[in-house]
């Protein structure tokens, strides 16, 4: 008689079994919090809206003579406000689905904080266009140029460092077809294992002094012609995101990840169009706010 | 305030008579057009206001669960920005420049509806290549007719001197470096663009006077004067 083979022990074989390591697609993994100043949401406040007071701590002495009054010079102030908004992400799986393998309810929970990442850096990146400072030429590729012209706008405002450059992949690659052609003594640094460790994956590396990042969600421009990345220092934009302490012990269950403000409930259908299905919804409430024009600068580019 | 409108556009895909959805990087993302002083390009011999897309997302610049617009707009405004909104009156048969196309994010797949302007076509080829058209004859039309109907302000004497030095730099900085056949394309294309400018500037008619200052009462005698020239094509 033959051996038995794998085909013919077809009974006894699967045509193929799952891998527990799950491998994850393409996605836009960077956090952009770190370029932002983070303001804490007072709870329980009596508003949605915290209003951040900016005030001028200087201005210049006058000489109005020895035996003259001084005349009033009055404080210089603004203001800019952070809005929360409730942002929610649902996720539904059936009692069977969960009882013959995965996604377990934490590595769903653990995913919610990086889909939070996300929402909030797609917040920032819309925020761009609206700086009032622009470079860059629209229809033409962006080149190093560009970026010198961006770091000379933020000096002009005597803009504090470190400066951060956040760009779409399009922007970036033509930063780097640009960096190729140069010579001279400003060299590029690409990301280092270490500084991956500590930026996250998103960081490309310093030029001139400047952290560079891309990000996917960066918009468009002019009828679709261009794409609007931007530079800023520190304290050009801030966020808050309001703690659910209050709300948490109210829910069933809920998960909150760690280092996230996002809070996972997880509830359970066992009658009608909800039966045997278990709900993950991830609750979070960001805002995101340009706190002072001249710390950026947009750049707009050829998409 | 006037209400936005948009409309279904159609996208165009290769396979004839399907419509599919566009892959895209950001969905449900509402804006208006807005324009701030110092933006212009100058292009085919004349200065054409460079527009931004002011966005409306609840939780940014101020825009709250009431999805009340007007935090974000009197952020824009405050800093001299012009909000443009597609129901404009003014704008003529450019009204209604906001359109949806049906969309999905191209890393998550969700579905949802990517807003472009009317002058933006979508050609999907597979599920995953999308090449935009832009009716650029259509645009640049919309462009000046927003100065020409007074929404935005023509340009000012400032912007153009500002953009003249930042050219001026870019080409002295290029003719500092090595040249090859491509960068003496690139430069000879800003040097025409310079001196196309420069033109501008020249045939700039403004009402702009300086005035003699009163040192002892130099609050009371300076009184800012507007300036409403307006460059001639060149």
């Amino acid at each position: 008689m033959a051996a038995d083979t794998y085909a013919s022990l077809s009974d006894l074989r699967v045509a193929a079994y799952l891998n527990q390591v799950l491998f994850q697609l393409l996605h836009e993994p960077l956090d952009l919090r770190q370029t932002m100043v983070e303001v804490p949401f007072s709870a329980g406040a009596g508003s949605a809206a915290a209003k951040l007071g900016l005030i001028q701590p200087i201005d210049a002495f006058t000489a109005p003579g020895e035996d003259t009054a001084a005349s009033v010079v009055n404080i210089t102030d603004s203001s800019a406000t952070l809005t929360v908004a409730r942002y929610a992400l649902e996720r539904e799986i059936t009692d069977l689905a969960l009882i013959t393998g995965g996604p377990s309810i934490d590595d769903l929970a653990g995913w919610m904080a990086m889909s939070a990442n996300y929402t909030i850096a797609g917040l920032l990146t819309a925020a761009f266009p609206s700086l009032a400072t622009s470079v860059g030429t629209s229809g033409v590729n962006l080149s190093v140029d560009d970026i010198y012209s961006a770091i000379y706008a933020l000096q002009l405002s005597s803009v504090p460092g470190p400066f951060f450059c956040v760009l779409k992949p399009k922007q970036w690659n033509n930063f780097q077809a640009s960096l190729r052609g140069e010579a001279g003594a400003a060299q590029f640094s690409p990301a280092t294992n270490e500084a991956l460790a500590i930026k996250g994956p998103g960081f490309k590396g310093m030029f001139a002094g400047v952290e560079f990042y891309t990000h996917g969600t960066c918009v468009t421009a002019n009828a679709g012609v261009d794409v609007v990345g931007a530079m800023y220092g520190k304290g050009c934009y801030a966020f808050t995101e309001a703690p659910l302490d209050k709300v948490m012990p109210l829910m069933n269950k809920a998960i909150s990840p760690p280092g996230s403000k996002v809070v996972v409930e997880i509830s359970r259908g066992s009658t009608g169009a909800k039966a045997g299905k278990v709900f993950a919804t991830g609750q979070y409430y960001p805002a995101v706010a340009e706190v002072e024009d001249l710390r950026g600068v947009k750049i707009v580019t050829k998409a | 305030m006037a209400k936005s409108e948009t409309i279904q556009s159609t996208v165009v895909t290769e396979a004839a008579g399907q419509t599919t959805r566009v892959p895209v990087d950001v969905i449900n993302l509402v804006w208006n057009y807005c324009h701030y002083p110092m933006s212009w390009t100058f292009k085919d011999g004349e200065w054409l206001p460079e527009l931004t897309q002011l966005s409306f997302r609840k939780g940014l610049n101020g825009q709250g669960e009431d999805g009340d617009y007007r935090m974000p707009k009197m952020h824009a405004m405050n800093k001299g920005g012009v909000v443009i909104e597609p129901g404009n009156p003014r704008l003529g048969k450019h009204r209604g420049y906001l359109v949806t196309v049906p969309a999905f994010l191209k890393d998550t797949q969700s579905p949802g509806r990517f807003y472009c302007s009317k002058w933006e076509t979508p050609t999907v080829l597979g599920n995953r290549t999308v090449k935009w058209r832009t009716d650029t004859v259509g645009y640049r039309e919309f462009l000046l007719h927003l100065v020409d109907s007074g929404i935005i302000e023509p340009i000012s004497r400032i912007a153009i001197e500002a953009k003249i030095d930042e050219l001026s730099g870019r080409i002295d900085h290029l003719m500092s470096m090595p040249q090859n056949p491509l960068s003496d394309l690139t430069i000879e294309r800003l040097k025409k663009d310079l001196e196309g400018m420069t033109k501008s500037l020249d045939s700039y008619e403004d009402e702009y006077q300086p005035q003699e200052i009163d040192i002892l009462h130099e609050e009371e005698s300076i009184v800012p004067q507007k300036m409403t020239g307006k460059p001639k094509k060149v």
